[in-house]
């Protein structure tokens, strides 16, 4: 019995093997975005109004079942203390998926699920910085509610992401990576490398 | 009718939105935008019963002022709004007299919060004033502090007013005005509120569920009300004269309700008639096209009326309830149809002028009037039609006569009607053509529209269609439009606008362009890059430029994008043909468009991303376009100081027509 039991908790850690950096970085002219060998990057842009929101996210496969068991991330800050901006972090690449939002706020309801809303998913491509989208958390007392929503403003955002970007990673192309269908900046060669699910 | 009057109020100010934003001095503005685009300068008004005084609210940049005028002796005292309160009023909610002596006032004032410690706060009062002691430095002012709404005076007993509250069920109360509290009174821990009238004492009626609408019967007093029970029943509750007793009658089950053919059957009761279980109505699927007669008892019901063309605005019925007429709207022309009980028909004179009798006694009447080229105002007339006071909404408008010439042709079998409006004193003229936002259930009419007004006054043509899908010409019309946002709708715009150059030899041909907000936007970037021979150029406020893009917006709720894919846009079903029938796939190297962007840094409908891509598309395809960006703005332009702004410049960029 203990044998089977030192063999679930050895199977859970396996399973929980980090897709997700947890640093989150801030973008900004003084911290420009860096990029190692090898290194996958996905950009959002956070536009929090509830201090201590956090979020999960985990990898799904593209058929929205689980790649590797059950991934769930924290992001190692509660993403409501940060200032509003673009932050970026590496991971391996993949199709992700924001499934769970905290969003304590006086007396509403905190914890925000997302359930079958493909705008919530976002998609790591190699060799290019991916950009996933404009996050915002609203808390509406008024209708006792937290708004979440994944925008994409990746025109909106390409100019100052461009500025932030440094000279060595300027022929890297910034790509919109959120999940749902975007024709209009994604890449056609990049249609076929995670399948034409989008 | 202060309701109403707040209806009329806000339909104007989505008129000069509309149209549009940025923080800058009105001061700098080089067109006369800001006579056309400044906040209405009476928010809503009352006349007394006996006629003799009139309580408006006026908003300016000192504040928000009740004024109330003596019309016989030329008096005038006013009293800041925003000095009572000390808060910002975000809103005018009801404007009463209870008798000549007292007027009630409903406003929301906004207390300011601390972001993440206080929230913002909004919150709703009602405050009874005195007019004997108005603008004095002892005002004699009341306040109602329980949450309650206003139904309205009471007229058999002075002084008095019946208010409702809604805690899980409907209460009625009789209050007596004298007994409230002063506004500046410290509420007490050992007494109740509003000099404790919100009491059983004081209820007069207690029904359970949620009321949608009092109906009112002689006198405009409430005879009883509308209402979906906590079983999801549709009912009509009927009083009888001391508002003390009460019987309640199924206009409709819940699966009635939730089944859409039964659902179409239903008649609504819009007006009582003279037997209390009767009632004038409308039937839920018809768009108001024809009148019934119903006994809500039996529910027998039989047509008294019925309009070809057009819809019915309002029912018409005399002091003792009996049916007199109606007031019909077609394409934008509104009559009054007087209707003997033989069938037998007598119109007035047609006419393109909106008015509205708000209040009347025998001697004077208080009217709201415009018409394609008079601005906005209120006034009183007397019995001989003499005028013997007005205010205007826009005080500083100068005069600018237009014809407007109001016609129609047939596209793909649908009557297609339009409103033209041209200078007075100019041929040789620009047209702009100025599609209308929505595009499902929205219609333009012939009323004033100060962009219209703005653009006759420089010399301009403006031509606005109601294409199909548009309101106010019957279901199959509104249903033809479903799903051609990006064809059957551009299409009947553009061959509505060659008619009229056709028409019209004083419209040069050569200055044809394009002017939207919305919907608008979209159509007017689509007609302009689609077809730039005919539209030489484009203004879009706050467009949609990729119909994919707004199709599966996540920042809207079901509901309304259920709608647009319902309606306008499905990209999980047509996403190619919606990618290529949007602006920012129309634009190519070869042709240099000519196109004036604005939008609303805070558009929670159509979000701002819409405007970075269109701007994107025309810069990296080798063009430039002309920019502005609303700072603090939404979907619609709230403030006067950006709306200025924003017509300032578009006047700018459409001077290359003069």
């Amino acid at each position: 019995m203990h044998y089977n039991l030192l063999f679930r908790i050895t199977l859970l850690l396996a399973l929980s093997s980090p897709a997700l950096s947890q640093t989150l970085h801030k973008l900004s002219p003084n911290n420009p975005l860096t990029i190692e060998s090898g290194q996958t990057i996905v950009i959002f842009y956070f536009d929090i109004e509830v201090p201590r929101a956090s979020l999960s996210i985990r990898e799904t496969t593209d058929n929205g079942k689980s790649l590797r068991g059950i991934i769930y991330q924290q992001l190692e800050e509660e993403i409501g203390n940060l200032e509003n901006g673009f932050y970026w972090f590496s991971t391996e690449p993949g199709t992700f998926e924001i499934d769970r939002i905290e969003a304590p706020y006086f007396n509403l309801p905190n914890a925000v699920t997302i359930k079958d809303r493909p705008n919530m998913l976002f998609r790591a491509y190699d060799g290019v910085i991916n950009y996933g989208g404009h996050f915002f958390i609203r808390a509406d007392r008024s209708v006792r509610q937290v708004n979440v929503s994944l925008q994409n403003r990746y025109a909106s955002s390409y100019r100052f992401l461009s500025e932030l970007i440094p000279d060595g990673h300027r022929q890297i192309p910034i790509v919109s990576s959120l999940g749902l269908r975007d024709d209009f900046f994604i890449p056609r060669e990049l249609d076929t490398e995670l399948g034409d699910d989008k | 009718m202060s309701a109403f009057l707040q209806s009329l109020v806000v339909i104007y100010c989505v008129l000069c939105v509309a149209s549009a934003s940025a923080s800058s001095s009105p001061n700098s503005i080089s067109s006369n935008a800001d006579l056309y685009f400044a906040d209405a300068s009476v928010e809503t008004i009352g006349l007394s019963p006996n006629g003799q005084f009139v309580a408006l609210v006026r908003k300016t940049d000192h504040g928000t002022t009740l004024v109330i005028e003596d019309l016989d002796n030329n008096t005038v005292s006013a009293q800041s709004l925003n000095a009572i309160w000390q808060s910002e009023i975000a809103g005018i909610s009801d404007l009463y007299w209870i008798d000549n002596e007292h007027v009630i006032l409903g406003a929301v004032h906004k207390s300011q919060g601390i972001p993440n410690i206080i929230e913002t706060q909004y919150r709703a009062n009602y405050f009874v004033f005195d007019r004997l002691t108005h603008g004095s430095d002892t005002p004699n002012i009341k306040t109602i502090r329980t949450d309650a709404m206003l139904v309205s005076p009471m007229q058999n007993i002075p002084r008095t007013i019946l208010m409702s509250t809604s805690q899980g069920a409907t209460q009625l109360y009789h209050i007596d005005v004298d007994l409230l509290d002063d506004y500046d009174a410290r509420p007490s821990k050992f007494r109740r509120p509003d000099g404790e009238q919100f009491t059983s004492p004081n209820r007069i009626s207690d029904f359970e569920g949620i009321t949608l609408r009092w109906i009112r019967g002689k006198n405009n007093e409430v005879s009883g009300a509308l209402r979906v029970s906590m079983k999801g029943e549709l009912v009509v509750t009927l009083l009888n004269d001391n508002l003390s007793e009460s019987r309640e009658i199924i206009l409709a089950t819940k699966e009635q309700l939730s089944d859409e053919e039964q659902l179409k059957t239903i008649i609504y009761p819009m007006s009582q008639s003279s037997v209390s279980s009767e009632f004038f109505g409308f039937k839920a699927g018809e768009e108001r096209k024809a009148v019934y007669l119903t006994n809500i008892e039996n529910h027998e019901s039989r047509e008294l009326f019925r309009l070809e063309n057009g819809f019915i605005r309002q029912i018409i019925v005399d002091a003792e309830l009996n049916f007199m007429g109606v007031q019909t709207d077609t394409d934008g022309q509104i009559q009054t149809l007087y209707i003997q009980e033989n069938g037998q028909v007598s119109r007035d004179t047609n006419t393109y002028v909106t008015r509205h009798v708000l209040a009347i006694n025998s001697e004077r009447a208080l009217i709201y009037q415009d018409s394609h080229d008079t601005p906005p105002h209120f006034r009183i007339e007397a019995n001989n039609n003499e005028i013997i006071r007005s205010w205007e909404l826009l005080p500083n408008l100068p005069l600018s006569p237009s014809i407007l010439t109001v016609g129609s042709i047939n596209v793909d079998d649908l009557n297609i009607n339009y409103f033209l409006t041209t200078p007075d004193s100019r041929e040789n003229f620009p047209l702009i053509v100025m599609p209308h936002g929505g595009p499902i259930g929205v219609a333009d009419s012939p009323a004033f529209d100060p962009t219209v007004a703005f653009l006759n006054a420089q010399g301009m043509a403006v031509l606005r269609v109601n294409f199909r899908g548009s309101a106010g010409y019957g279901t199959a019309f509104t249903e033809a439009g479903r799903h051609q946002a990006h064809s059957g709708m551009l299409k009947d715009i553009r061959l509505v606008t060659e008619h009229v150059i056709e028409q019209d030899r004083r419209i040069n041909s050569d200055r044809v362009c394009t002017l939207g907000a919305s919907y608008g936007g979209y159509a007017a970037l689509m007609l302009h890059l689609t077809h730039t021979e005919l539209f030489r150029c484009a203004v879009s406020i706050a467009g949609v430029t990729d119909l994919n893009l707004i199709g599966q917006d996540p920042n809207l709720s079901s509901s309304s994008n259920n709608f647009v894919n319902e309606w306008i846009a499905n990209p999980r079903e047509n996403y190619e043909e919606l990618y290529l029938n949007s602006p920012i796939s129309n634009v190519t190297p070869n042709i240099r468009p000519n196109i004036f962007l604005a939008h609303g840094d805070e558009d929670d409908v159509v979000d701002i991303e819409h405007f970075y891509r269109m701007k994107w598309v025309i810069e990296n395809s080798g063009h430039s376009v002309d920019t502005l960006i609303l700072d603090e703005t939404g979907h619609t332009v709230i403030d006067a100081s950006t709306r200025i702004k924003l017509y300032d410049t578009i006047s700018g960029f459409l001077d290359q027509l003069n």
